[in-house]
């Protein structure tokens, strides 16, 4: 099914650079922007 | 990126927090928040789980090689930077998905060629509405 604007944010729980868990849920209370990168040049 | 960082006072303003994805390897990530001092959270996503989750695209190459976007390749060769590292996979388009403080969807981009990005302003408005 494809996300569409109004539906609930795919969950995730992906790693920093330095190990450390972010998950979505971390979050909650503040608006997030997530930038998906093409590449890193 | 660049034009993020240039209003990050007013994304603060607005309580929004950036995270940054990439698919690429960490090694790479780490390199990249060295060079760039990058100070939002930088998330590997390796297997694109969150980018198939998103339905990212991947571009043709019509998409990636158009006259609009090797003249914006161009450009970021004259100002010193990398347009890219070789054996990066160059076919997986980007995007952005800003997410309200209840986790709803509220503004969903998905990027049709590499430099098309949603305007500041309209995070930003989305977010003051």
């Amino acid at each position: 099914m494809t996300i569409q604007v109004g539906d609930p944010a795919v969950d995730f729980e992906l790693h920093d650079s330095a190990g450390k868990a972010h998950r979505l849920v971390d979050y909650r209370e503040h608006w997030v922007l997530l930038v998906f990168h093409r590449h890193l040049g | 990126m660049s034009q993020l960082r240039l209003r990050e006072s007013e994304l603060k303003q607005l309580d929004i927090q950036v995270i940054v994805i990439t698919f690429d390897v960490d090694f790479l990530a780490r390199a990249y928040v060295r060079e760039t001092g990058l100070e939002w959270p930088l998330l590997a996503d390796p297997q694109r789980t969150l980018y198939s989750g998103y339905g990212f695209l991947r571009g043709s190459l019509w998409d990636l090689y158009n006259p609009v976007s090797i003249a914006k390749y161009i450009g970021v060769i004259l100002r010193g930077q990398r347009p890219g590292r070789p054996g990066a996979d160059w076919h997986q388009l980007g995007g952005d998905v800003l997410i309200d403080p209840n986790g709803v969807v509220r503004l969903l981009h998905k990027s049709l060629s590499p430099h098309d990005r949603p305007s500041i302003e309209s995070i930003l408005e989305t977010a003051r509405s």
